[in-house]
């Protein structure tokens, strides 16, 4: 092994230099060492977080579905990211915001689910998954401890009796593949071991949901597509937000 | 068949001339098997240019594209020796590795690189990784910096 350590301290600093080299070491890396990395310097975090980055990193260790990398978690406005976070200014229904810290804009997000605005036990989030859709998606996480009660208070026909069962192994799907969760309540390690299924459709509004393994966390991901224009989250000046379909009544 | 090998011909930065069998080349690298295919390359009196790669470098470009042709029905594990041995270079000698597979695309070379440098940094601590690459600014303000530390001992 001593090579290697010599390796690492003269030619190391070149390679580290060459953005797209760098990026394709980087892109081998488990998803722990990715999340851990977007820390070691500015540069790293700008390239861990373009979506090139997800994209290549999708194609190179042949998932199907590329890790939920964004997460409120992890992502924050002082890391200059397209972020995403809450204005509580009525307690009861706070409005959210994708907001770009680089050019200052920011834009209010329509609820995706009005009828479980009062919910609690509904956090959002944005994720990406370059081969679902080329742009972030905004994903509501329902806690599942409390998903039954609140629903019931809510429109009967859109909701099941019970939690949904744990999705059954990725062969058994007629779309899906392991996805990546990171969540805020698992400690750090389970976390980014943590994984879920994306199921097919079971209705028009419950698009997809996922369960964590071992049943630590029970949750549904519901999804719907913020267009965003730009393939780097560094330069976006233009949101666009589809129209969302008419809520049935 | 009794129709001699067809060679081409490679020259190092230091204009050092080293004559290759075409297939060999054509197989393993991009450009070069585009070079042949269309037409650019002469026989008779062209030989490619290799500016940015030196002749040790290029010769252990040879030898790996030679060897990965002549051996590509080793089994996996013999393959993989050989592989870990070739890489077995000193200091530079991987990153001037790297930047010749990167030039000629090399792909298999370039993932192998890719693959043993990954190796190197995974699962390392973000102060390790930074003394490896030798970066001094990291470009976070000192409050980021200490507000990432403490929320995120355990990267550092």
């Amino acid at each position: 092994m001593s090579h290697n350590t010599e390796l690492i301290s003269s030619s190391a600093k070149a390679i580290e230099r060459h953005d797209a080299l760098l990026t394709k070491i980087l892109v081998r890396l488990p998803l722990r060492d990715v999340m851990a990395f977007k820390r070691v310097s500015k540069r790293w975090l700008s390239l861990i977080s373009d979506p090139y980055f997800s994209r290549c990193r999708t194609t190179v260790q042949g998932t199907r579905f590329s890790n939920l990398i964004l997460d409120p978690d992890f992502i924050d406005p002082q890391y200059r990211e397209l972020t995403f976070f809450y204005f509580s200014k009525k307690i009861r229904r706070p409005d959210r915001f994708i907001y770009n810290p680089t050019i200052g804009d920011k834009k209010l997000l329509p609820s995706p689910f009005p009828w479980f605005d009062k919910s609690p036990f509904v956090e959002y989030s944005l994720a990406f998954d370059p081969l679902r859709f080329l742009g972030y998606k905004l994903i509501c996480i329902f806690h599942g401890k409390s998903l039954k009660e609140d629903c019931h208070q809510t429109k009967e026909e859109r909701v099941k009796d019970d939690l949904p069962p744990l999705p059954p192994r990725p062969q058994d799907l007629n779309v899906g593949g392991p996805v990546y969760l990171t969540l805020p309540e698992l400690n750090s390690k389970e976390a980014y071991n943590g994984y879920g299924y994306i199921l097919t459709p079971t209705c028009e509004r419950w698009k997809s949901y996922c369960s964590t393994v071992k049943g630590l966390y029970h949750c549904d991901v519901f999804d719907f597509d913020i267009k965003i224009k730009a393939s780097n989250p560094r330069h976006i000046n233009n949101f666009v937000l589809p129209s969302l379909p008419e809520e049935k009544t | 068949m009794g129709s001699p090998v067809k060679k081409i011909m490679l020259c190092s930065s230091e204009k050092e001339i080293f004559s290759v069998e075409e297939q060999v080349m054509v197989q393993h690298s991009v450009i070069i098997n585009n070079m042949i295919e269309d037409g650019s390359y002469n026989h008779e009196e062209s030989k490619i240019p290799l500016d940015c790669v030196d002749s040790k470098t290029l010769k252990k470009v040879i030898d790996y594209c030679t060897h990965h042709t002549h051996h590509h029905n080793d089994n996996q594990e013999d393959l993989e020796a050989w592989d870990a041995q070739f890489l077995n270079v000193d200091s530079n000698g991987l990153y001037d590795l790297l930047m010749a597979a990167n030039y000629l695309e090399i792909r298999n070379l370039l993932d192998l690189i890719y693959g043993t440098i990954k190796n190197m940094i995974k699962g390392k601590k973000i102060d390790e990784i930074r003394r490896i690459f030798n970066i001094k600014d990291h470009g976070f303000t000192p409050e980021e910096e200490e507000q990432n530390r403490k929320e995120y001992p355990h990267f550092y």
